[in-house]
């Protein structure tokens, strides 16, 4: 049981290094001007059949058209997509708010057609270098 | 008007935390959560994917390579086998999966989901140290100043606010306050390779 709160639990990133985010956190900024919020997020999610925590041998901006059946099989957790009735139910649970059928889907992500294509606004960005495509540290190898 | 005393912390007693409630999970009922598409299917019968919890199980008594997961953690976006984005969660925070909110497998789920579905690229573990801190959950008694610690659900992931206008760099997350009932629909999810830490109990 945990009684009190590790100090490592309020951790942020060395001062030095945070500028290198900066290129990153405008583009969250600008999905957040778009008006994308987490009710959005979860519908898409839903709508893709998958659970973005669970280990898939695709990322979510990868699962499109031109992906073979057995890899699909594999990211998505079921062959029948939920109604949009069925998300909206699934999004009110996580999300605060009247989250309705109508706006499943409403934001897609990539690649879908009518997703954003935020990525060229932060690629070609010297200060985003590959050295900060920092991976979760992690005991194990995938 | 600030107080004179606003620099002084309260201090809070805690007293012992409450058991575990049984679990009223069955197996028809985690067969609904399989057929909905946030369990995988059993494949095996020596090794399931997920047990229900027997009857007489008044608390989790796990077998060996299985950790105490429930309904509304999946409802939220976890899977098995977990993704190396919740198993760094586990590591970094030192928790076990009971040890999260369901709230916090929210919030995890939909930065995973923006990073990978929005930013084209695998959680980014700095991204996620810049906006977010772990906080202990300890439950209220009623008494002021007396909080009792929970055996599950004690790490809230919360969005750092301060000096910078970080919350408008995010996008906006409304959490939903409802999850009554949550801790007693616990089961047995298998742990594949031991990658999520085991469930010691504590």
């Amino acid at each position: 049981m945990i009684s009190e709160r590790p100090e490592n639990w309020t951790y942020g990133v060395v001062q030095v290094h945070q500028s290198r985010l900066d290129p990153l956190l405008d583009t969250l900024k600008k999905l957040r001007m778009e008006g994308l919020t987490a009710a959005l997020v979860l519908s898409d999610v839903h709508h893709r059949r998958v659970l973005p925590l669970m280990s898939r041998p695709l990322r979510m901006d990868e699962i499109g058209l031109g992906v073979s059946s057995w890899v699909l099989e594999a990211c998505r957790m079921s062959n029948e997509a939920p109604t949009n009735d069925e998300v909206a139910t699934r999004v009110r649970a996580a999300v605060a708010g009247d989250f309705k059928a109508e706006h499943v889907n409403g934001f897609p992500m990539r690649p879908d057609v009518g997703s954003i294509d935020l990525v060229s606004l932060y690629e070609p960005d010297s200060r985003f270098s590959s050295i900060f495509l920092k991976t979760c540290p992690c005991p194990h190898r995938d | 008007m600030r107080s004179p005393f606003s620099h002084l912390k309260m201090v809070v007693r805690l007293v012992a935390a409450d058991d575990w409630r049984p679990s009223s999970m069955t197996e028809r009922r985690l067969l609904e959560l399989e057929r909905e598409g946030l369990l995988r299917p059993r494949t095996s019968s020596s090794w399931p994917e997920w047990i229900a919890p027997a009857a007489d199980h008044r608390e989790p008594r796990l077998p060996t390579g299985y950790v105490v997961s429930f309904t509304k953690f999946h409802h939220h976006g976890l899977g098995a086998p977990p993704s190396r984005f919740m198993r760094a969660l586990c590591h970094h925070y030192g928790v076990e999966l009971q040890h999260f909110s369901p709230n916090a497998i929210t919030i995890a789920a939909v930065f995973a989901a923006v990073c990978e579905g929005y930013l084209g690229m695998m959680p980014h573990w700095d991204l996620w140290l810049h906006l977010y801190r772990g906080e202990l959950f300890n439950a209220p008694t009623g008494t002021t100043g007396v909080r009792k610690p929970v055996l599950a659900g004690c790490l809230n992931l919360v969005l750092k606010t301060g000096k910078t206008d970080r919350p408008r760099k995010y996008i906006q997350v409304g959490l939903s306050s409802n999850h009554a009932g949550w801790v007693s629909q616990w089961f047995y999810l298998r742990n594949d390779d031991g990658l999520l830490p085991a469930y010691t109990g504590a």
